[in-house]
């Protein structure tokens, strides 16, 4: 019996590899579980709102797509039926097909990127998270990384 | 008065899940009752994610209770086609979905809808551009209604900061389609008691709007891109309808490599225009077959590797990119992680030719043996300074792409490509115009980027050089259906078919390794 979590796309697939491959005979179970994201979305932002309210520090965490990094093939869309990942005309001149993008409604469960990952279909995904209220050290870091980096930045 | 002449006012409103709908359904009957007329209201939910909208109809009846002396109208449950006043949909397809249907008539029923559109699955999935044109969907909202308002809603609740059932609602009242007046709208979303002061603008805004009467609409218009320069004297050379792709080409090779990149990329397509003003000295085709091989070659040209992609990541404006995407406030902390997963070919891409081919057998007799194919997953913070130093040293490694294995094959195969385009447009403008459209099979990365290689050099190959087809323009016809056959759908079964259709045998079947699992004997399950 294995549990693995839903949302981690590599891992169940080997898990499924295992479970037809494995020489042990008998009951093989695998226990998929992950929270909807929707649900999740309920549970926390009332909570969440509450920590804003009192100045505290909240990470929220959005996928994205590098629009200059997508060719436009779509593949991604073609695993993952996500309402916020979705097509835009591509900034670039050169290419007629639109690109994926990611909508405001990103709840940041991060299936896209792991599916992209998964299935080895491209580096476009990123991650973000945006840190309101940071603490007095990251936001010195921050400052710092953003100097050097600015300085050694091509445009 | 006449009762029995008086039938309920009919309105059918679409709404996607999450905007609303059941709430404005509560608001229209609370109106109702509020100003003293009986209303009924169903409705019929839709399917999760975007594959069809939730709709709830409306009925009231247009005499107020008081004066209906005790009698009572009869309401019916559903919608019926042809039977309706007001269709109200938060979608253009969806509109149009129920417009399809019957629901809307030219006599009698008013549409209003947004010219927003959510995209359905259908409509992304596609390997090209499977977006509905919306003109055509407008098209169809004016000719199957009497009247139509039509107005982006999504961005009126975006601007005035409240969600879509407001502005649907402003939309009803500013119809006139129902004996309320404005204010009592405004009452009921006044109480009840959330985001009433966003909810109140986005209403107003869109029952202003409505009320207007009909305005011009046209499908939103795509951002003007920017234009790159290019040297005077290329300009000379080439005419002015080429110019948008050949600029936008030109500096791309000298962003992806050098000065000699950007001279070979001019070499090619000078061959291209030679060969196209030989059989179209005049521009008639407005020199399309080299703006074309223009785009495709410059994309084909400046190949994603990791080197490009690395280059693509670590640029200010990318920085400054994703943090407008995900809306981070100045004050707020940005952390950006990167996924690559780079297998054994990437690597090989930029070692020279006998070592990379020895590497790539290597780890394709693994794959043969069952394994998986070797790749080093990686989560890179950008935003840290070593994250970026990585990605910064990887940019820098343009000098090792042009003595990597990759490069020359790319180069090879691109010269097969545009030898196609040259001899396709010296015997017929279509032809050459066919083949060099066929630069849009390359996309994506890996696998996907190497089947579109494949199916582009099986259709040169098969459709452009051999065969025997009875007129040059039925070759060109067999090209552009294999061409769309091939972006239709990526497992290639539709480009087969189109292959063996014209005469051409189908791809090569790819040998894929198959496991054999076996259970010792006593122990089977």
């Amino acid at each position: 019996m294995r549990t693995v979590h839903t949302y981690h796309v590599e891992k169940m697939r080997r898990t499924l590899d295992e479970a037809f491959t494995t020489s042990f005979s008998g009951l093989k179970v695998i226990i998929a579980e992950g929270e909807c994201q929707l649900e999740r979305q309920r549970r926390i932002k009332p909570w969440i709102a509450g920590l804003l309210k009192t100045g505290k520090r909240v990470v929220r965490v959005k996928y994205g797509v590098d629009e200059d990094v997508c060719s436009g093939d779509h593949a991604c869309i073609r695993l993952s039926g996500c309402p916020t990942l979705t097509l835009k005309d591509s900034p670039d001149p050169l290419r007629v097909d639109p690109v994926a993008t990611v909508i405001d409604g990103c709840v940041g469960c991060g299936l896209c990127g792991e599916n992209a990952h998964a299935a080895t279909l491209c580096p476009s995904f990123y991650r973000a998270e945006v840190i309101r209220n940071p603490r007095l050290d990251e936001r010195i870091i921050d400052g710092l990384r953003g100097s050097i980096m600015r300085w050694l930045q091509t445009a | 008065m006449n009762l029995a002449a008086r039938r309920p006012v009919t309105l059918l409103i679409c709404a996607l899940g999450g905007e609303g709908g059941g709430v404005l359904a509560e608001w229209l009957v609370e109106t109702a009752r509020q100003c003293g007329y009986s209303a009924q209201s169903t409705s019929i939910p839709g399917v999760a994610q975007r594959t069809g909208s939730t709709t709830y109809y409306f009925e009231v009846f247009p005499v107020p209770i008081a004066e209906l002396a005790g009698r009572k109208p009869v309401f019916s449950l559903y919608p019926v086609p042809g039977a309706l006043d007001v269709l109200v949909s938060s979608e253009l397809l969806e509109t149009v979905r129920h417009i399809g249907n019957g629901m809307a008539s030219t006599d009698r029923t008013l549409v209003v809808t947004s010219s927003a559109r959510t995209l359905t699955t259908a409509e992304k999935l596609q390997l090209a551009d499977g977006r509905a044109p919306s003109g055509e969907l407008l098209n169809v909202v004016k000719r199957y209604s009497r009247d139509a308002r039509i107005f982006d809603m999504a961005a009126v609740a975006q601007e005035t900061g409240t969600v879509l059932s407001a502005v649907l609602f402003g939309a009803i009242a500013g119809s006139g389609a129902l004996p309320f007046p404005r204010e009592a709208f405004e009452q009921t979303i006044r109480k009840s008691g959330k985001g009433v002061d966003a909810s109140v603008r986005g209403f107003a805004r869109s029952c202003e709007m409505v009320a207007q009467g009909p305005a011009v609409v046209t499908p939103t218009a795509s951002k003007p891109r920017a234009k790159a320069a290019m040297p005077a004297e290329l300009a000379g050379e080439f005419p002015v309808a080429t110019h948008e792709m050949l600029a936008a080409g030109y500096s791309r090779m000298l962003e992806y490599q050098d000065q000699d990149y950007a001279q070979l990329y001019v070499q090619r397509l000078t061959r291209i225009l030679a060969a196209e003003r030989a059989v179209d000295p005049a521009g008639l085709g407005n020199f399309a077959t080299s703006s074309e091989t223009a785009r495709y070659l410059a994309l084909w040209m400046a190949f994603d590797d990791i080197v490009r992609v690395a280059d693509l990541k670590c640029r200010a404006s990318r920085y400054e990119r994703v943090r407008t995407e995900v809306k981070a406030a100045p004050e707020e902390v940005l952390r950006i992680y990167d996924y690559f997963k780079p297998g054994v070919p990437e690597f090989a891409a930029l070692l020279p030719a006998g070592f990379a081919a020895t590497l790539i057998r290597w780890d394709r007799r693994r794959q043969q043996a069952g394994k998986s194919a070797l790749a080093l997953p990686l989560k890179l913070a950008t935003h840290t300074l070593s994250g970026f130093l990585i990605l910064r040293t990887l940019a820098s490694l343009k000098w090792l792409r042009r003595r990597g294995s990759r490069f020359a094959v790319e180069q090879s195969m691109i010269e097969r490509w545009l030898a196609g385009v040259e001899q396709g447009t010296r015997s017929d403008w279509q032809l050459g115009h066919e083949i060099a459209l066929c630069g849009r099979l390359i996309k994506g990365y890996g696998t996907t980027n190497e089947s579109g290689k494949e199916n582009l050099l099986h259709v040169l190959d098969h459709l452009a050089v051999a065969g025997s087809f009875p007129s040059v323009a039925a070759r060109a016809g067999a090209i552009r259906a294999a061409r769309v056959a091939a972006l239709a759908d990526d497992a290639g079964k539709a480009l087969d078919h189109a292959l063996v259709q014209h005469g051409a045998p189908a791809r090569p079947v790819k040998a894929q390794a198959v496991m054999w699992v076996k259970k010792r004997p006593g122990q089977a399950a």
